[in-house]
């Protein structure tokens, strides 16, 4: 909990504690979660979109590390974000537990920093994990799964809910397909046959360091977001 | 509202006692990482001596505060918050480190979370006005125990239960031990959890001033230095 300064007093209000509980669309932070397996460029994709947006909307990040604090160290030293907007969480040795079958901990930490800053946007990364993990829908309102070229083109065919039901799948470092001797369309063809309807993007991080796809996707989700608080 | 069929009130015991219920608990380890890490446990043996001395210590101090909480709710007339804000002193009184202190209130306060979602009742939403930042664990625990209809030797059972199962279930995870030998751990507990469950109700009944107030030393003082890395993967 070395992470955490503040527990001693990390909630403001006791009357505030269903904040985070409430349900999507109730003028509360819209809630991205980011999932994928180890190492396919999650922080990476975090940081990019901090990059892209925190000049025009109000961010704050929760990381879900295998080790406490390697993520969020991660986005600080990238200096894309103020170091008190990033949370990590202690996940337990199970990263998907943390985010779909107990979520007490997110939550937690999603109420401290909505306290805290009141952000339009709240970015959850989850700890690498494997593809069966996916985001409860009472923690994240949409979710991204990041999966990466170099982990070989079969791994859309191999399906599992992260792949076949987020609400958006990036394939990342496509600049690595000709090294591992990927085959991009093959990725494409078996991932739309998963989906459906749902989008997928083809995205190098290496070579677009702004992510713009994924933040153009992102700024539409955010639109819609703001648009049925409005409503509601 | 107290249940008034007691297999009722048994049943909302068999989901309050099951790993799988949203309470924030997994991430715990009760200090078996620490101790993992520092090599004081490297088999089942030392695991189930580790698990036997938190029991007749931390967990019994704990236990007789669910099960007070129990008592003193079944027998007090007005709004709840008064003796929860005195039981949630007698608590925090019993965890001198402050990192367990707020871990404890965190758990009271996710506990607290998830129950007013399965058993809507003012006595668990009184929890909310104890502190801001949460009740303290055991007092969570007992209040929802209460308002579940269980007594206090089944709610201390419960708190008992539970602080077999958190170190164990970490130890599973961070040292590989045998499942099976883990289970058949727990089982055999059952002869001192009764017993010590017994005995913490028997504290409920006394003085608030005579309930045991037993810590681990070296527990606690690895709970510290746990608090202060950065490395680990659960957080006390
Ligand atoms: N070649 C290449 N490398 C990339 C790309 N995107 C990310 N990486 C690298 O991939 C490695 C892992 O990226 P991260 O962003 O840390 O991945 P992650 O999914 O957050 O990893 P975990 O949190 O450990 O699961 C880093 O060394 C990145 O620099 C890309 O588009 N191309
Ligand atoms: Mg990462």
């Amino acid at each position: 909990m070395g992470s955490n300064h503040d527990h001693d007093h990390d909630h403001g209000n006791g009357h505030d504690h269903d904040d985070a509980d409430r349900p999507p669309g109730e003028g509360r932070a819209l809630r991205v979660g980011v999932g994928g397996p180890v190492g396919t460029g999650k922080t990476e994709l975090v940081s990019c979109l901090c990059r892209a947006l925190a000049a025009d909307v109000g961010l704050a990040v929760v990381t879900n590390d295998i080790f406490t604090t390697e993520d969020a160290a991660i986005l600080q030293r990238k200096d894309v974000l103020p170091a008190e907007r990033i949370m990590p969480v202690q996940t337990g040795c199970c990263p998907h537990t943390a985010i779909r079958d107990d979520i007490s901990e997110n939550l937690d930490a999603i109420e401290q920093l909505e306290r805290r800053f009141h952000p339009e946007l709240v970015i959850l990364e989850s700890g690498g994990d494997n593809l069966t993990a996916i985001f409860s829908q009472a923690l994240v309102d949409v979710q991204i799964f990041v999966i990466d070229v170099a982990g070989g083109d079969k791994v859309p065919r191999k399906g599992g809910p992260g792949i076949t039901t987020s609400d958006l799948l990036v394939v990342n470092k496509t600049d690595l397909a000709p090294l591992v001797g990927a085959d991009l369309e093959v990725m494409r063809r078996d991932a739309d046959a998963g989906r459906g309807e749902r989008p997928t993007l083809f995205v190098s991080l290496r070579e677009d360091p702004l992510a713009t796809p994924v933040v153009a996707w992102v700024r539409d989700a955010l639109a819609a977001h703001r648009r049925s608080a409005t409503a509601a | 509202m107290r249940a008034p069929d007691h297999r009722v009130a048994l049943h909302a015991l068999l989901v309050l006692a099951d790993g799988r219920l949203p309470v924030g608990g997994h991430v715990h380890s009760a200090g078996v990482e620490a101790a993992l890490r520092d090599g004081r446990l490297p088999d089942l043996d030392a695991l189930a001596d580790f698990v036997v001395s938190r029991l007749h210590t931390t967990a019994l101090a704990e236990a007789a505060i669910v099960a007070t909480t129990v008592c003193h709710l079944v027998e007090v007339a007005g709004p709840p918050v008064n003796v929860l804000g005195m039981l949630d002193g007698e608590a925090g009184a019993r965890l001198p480190v402050p990192a367990l202190r707020a871990a404890s209130r965190r758990l009271g306060r996710q506990l607290a979370r998830v129950a007013g979602r399965c058993w809507p009742d003012p006595v668990l939403g009184a929890l909310g006005d104890v502190h801001p930042d949460g009740c303290h664990q055991p007092v969570a625990l007992g209040a929802v125990a209460f308002v579940v209809g269980a007594d206090a030797t089944e709610a201390a059972m419960l708190s008992l239960h539970h602080s077999a199962q958190t170190p164990v279930q970490a130890a599973l995870k961070l040292g590989g031990l045998d499942p099976f030998g883990l289970a058949a751990l727990v089982a055999g507990l059952a002869p001192a959890i009764a017993e010590l469950a017994d005995l913490a109700a028997h504290y409920a009944a006394g003085p608030l001033a005579d309930l045991p107030a037993d810590t681990g030393l070296i527990v606690e003082i690895d709970a510290v230095a746990h608090d202060r890395r950065t490395d680990c993967l659960f957080a006390t």
